[in-house]
């Protein structure tokens, strides 16, 4: 019975732990550059199709449903755009490309590492006197800390630009009106909360899913529940990581 | 060709980098590389300007609001304004605040200056145009229309009030002459009515006269016109006449001006008097000569008989 009720405390802390050993062994990234960049590519580069798309998407639902409930003579049209634009600088872009990540490279990490675990390979590594958590999970939560915020841009010009697109196309406002609107209300904090936000969310994805595959136990059944454990509570926490960082810096 | 991993995560974070910092400039609304300047615009009221509104001279937009800030020693409205390089704002030019905050479209217009003025240097003060807009004017009016109004109404209430008593005090000079008013109306009336029978015989006579004359004016149509051009004509002549007249009263006057000067034979008679002098003397030696002959004609009459009969 206090068991249960200390386990998230004892998760907590050996999370805490693996990630402060996976930092520690920083200095040792020139051993692991070349993994470093395998993971950028695979988590970053190998994701922005993926990302670009759910964003697309965003942006022109957005604008289209922006445009539907503004749909009043008294209020000018380009503030369909002064609501687009930084609605997916603030919250669209960085939450959606978030969510996708989680399914997409936080399932894959778990499932790497948990593999790894359940067919011992970890321990051969650690037989071999390398570091395991600097080798394996430093690399790929570093790729993740550097490669969202690429994401983050992608999905802010594929969703905005879509969003213009779409008010066009769809005869809503025109570019003018929404560039007109856009720029009315721009302002730096947007974009810059926009940024903090993809590198905690890199930093979440990652990290949760090295930690949920590190310690993954019991043949493939284990692997299966760290893989859904992992994303699951990526998305639970880019959801707390938002709220945190929308209160703390507007 | 087999990229290496290095390779792709370096332009895709290089590019990611370019595409946040183009965007940002883009939304910011500053061209890209750096072509624009900043110049200042001192107001009273902000009017709910805050930074990226639009500049806008003539309505086109020609920048944006940078930075909006109270100068607290002045008390004015310090606006640093970015403005593209492109259009030329001409010295003499004067900005001002204009639009409504509640419907996000606050701008500061700029009312160009002589087209033939240099452009304006960067970094210079535009003077403000204050309450550019009719509505601001108004709202700045409305306290002292409000308090004239109010001053106008109540002025209205009292001399009402005064009306009021006068007219309703009996012994009031105001009623009094009401009463002589409705006194003279009443007898007006009475008169009217005894004498309506003798109005309108007059107006019947007055009619009938007026039509006799249009008759006769109508028959003697043809006399009248000549009788009138005649008397043109004769008028005419008279004038030709009184000219004439004019002329030999100026030849008179010549005349009398040189009979004055003494000039010519007939100034000379006049005022020359030795010619009556002699005339006199003459005149009495003629009268001693006859005296001589009346005492003694025979002296005279001696010498004067052709005839010697006797």
């Amino acid at each position: 019975m206090l068991d249960s009720l200390l386990a998230p405390f004892r998760a907590l802390g050996q999370y805490a732990i693996l990630i402060g050993r996976a930092f520690a062994s920083v200095n040792e990234i020139r051993m692991y550059w070349k993994n470093l960049f395998i993971q950028m590519v695979r988590i970053g580069i190998d994701s922005v199709p993926i990302v670009a798309l759910a964003a697309a998407f965003s942006g022109a639902v957005l604008t289209v449903q922006t445009a539907y409930q503004l749909e009043t003579p008294f209020i000018p049209k380009t503030i369909i755009g002064s609501i687009v634009a930084p609605s997916i600088m603030l919250e669209l872009g960085v939450v959606v490309a978030g969510f996708i990540l989680a399914g997409r490279v936080g399932a894959r990490i778990a499932a790497e590492l948990g593999t790894m675990r359940v067919s011992e390979q970890i321990d051969a590594l650690e037989v071999m006197g390398l570091n395991s958590v600097g080798f394996l999970i430093l690399p790929r939560v570093l790729a993740g800390i550097v490669m969202f915020p690429v994401l983050y841009v992608v999905s802010c010009v594929v969703g905005i630009g879509t969003g213009i697109f779409t008010g066009h196309i769809g005869g809503f406002l025109s570019v003018s009106e929404f560039l007109e609107g856009a720029r009315q209300f721009f302002q730096l904090l947007d974009p810059f909360i926009g940024f903090i936000k993809s590198v905690a969310f890199g930093f979440i994805v990652t990290s949760i899913a090295c930690y949920k595959g590190y310690y993954t136990g019991g043949g493939a059944v284990g692997v299966g529940d760290s893989t859904t454990q992992a994303a699951v509570l990526s998305c639970v926490f880019i959801l707390v990581a938002d709220l945190l960082v929308a209160m703390l810096l507007l | 060709m087999q990229y290496s991993n290095e390779l792709k995560v370096g332009a895709a974070i290089i590019l990611a980098a370019l595409a946040a910092f183009a965007g940002i400039r883009f939304f910011q609304n500053v061209p890209l590389f750096g072509s624009s300047y900043a110049l200042y615009a001192e107001f009273d009221d902000a009017n709910g300007l805050v930074s990226g509104n639009p500049v806008r001279m003539k309505g086109v937009k020609v920048g944006s609001v940078e930075r909006v800030r109270l100068d607290p020693k002045t008390q004015t409205v310090r606006v640093q304004l970015k403005l593209e390089r492109g259009p030329t704002i001409p010295e003499g030019s004067r900005a001002s605040v204009s639009g409504i905050s509640a419907l996000g479209g606050v701008h500061v217009s700029i009312a160009p200056g002589p087209r033939d003025n240099p452009p304006i240097s960067p970094g210079s003060t535009l003077p403000s145009l204050e309450s550019s807009s009719s509505l601001g004017r108004l709202t700045d009016q409305a306290p002292a229309l409000a308090s004239k109004a109010d001053s106008v109404l109540r002025n209205t209430s009292a001399t009402m009030a005064t009306l009021n008593r006068l007219i309703s005090r009996p012994d009031s000079d105001l009623r009094q002459t009401l009463t002589a008013l409705r006194g003279m109306t009443n007898d007006l009336e009475e008169v009217t009515e005894a004498e309506k029978a003798t109005i309108r015989r007059l107006l019947q006579n007055l009619e009938a006269v007026s039509g006799d004359l249009r008759a006769f004016t109508g028959e003697n149509g043809d006399s009248l016109d000549v009788a009138v051009r005649r008397l043109n004509q004769s008028l005419g002549r008279l004038n030709r006449g009184l000219s004439s007249f004019e002329k030999t009263s100026a030849t008179l006057d010549t005349i009398t001006t040189k009979l004055n000067n003494g000039t010519g034979t007939a100034g000379r008679l006049l005022n020359d008097p030795s010619l009556y002098m002699k005339l006199d003397s003459a005149a009495t030696r003629t009268n001693t000569l006859l005296e001589d002959f009346r005492q003694d004609p025979g002296r005279y009459l001696e010498d004067l008989t052709l005839v010697k009969v006797f």
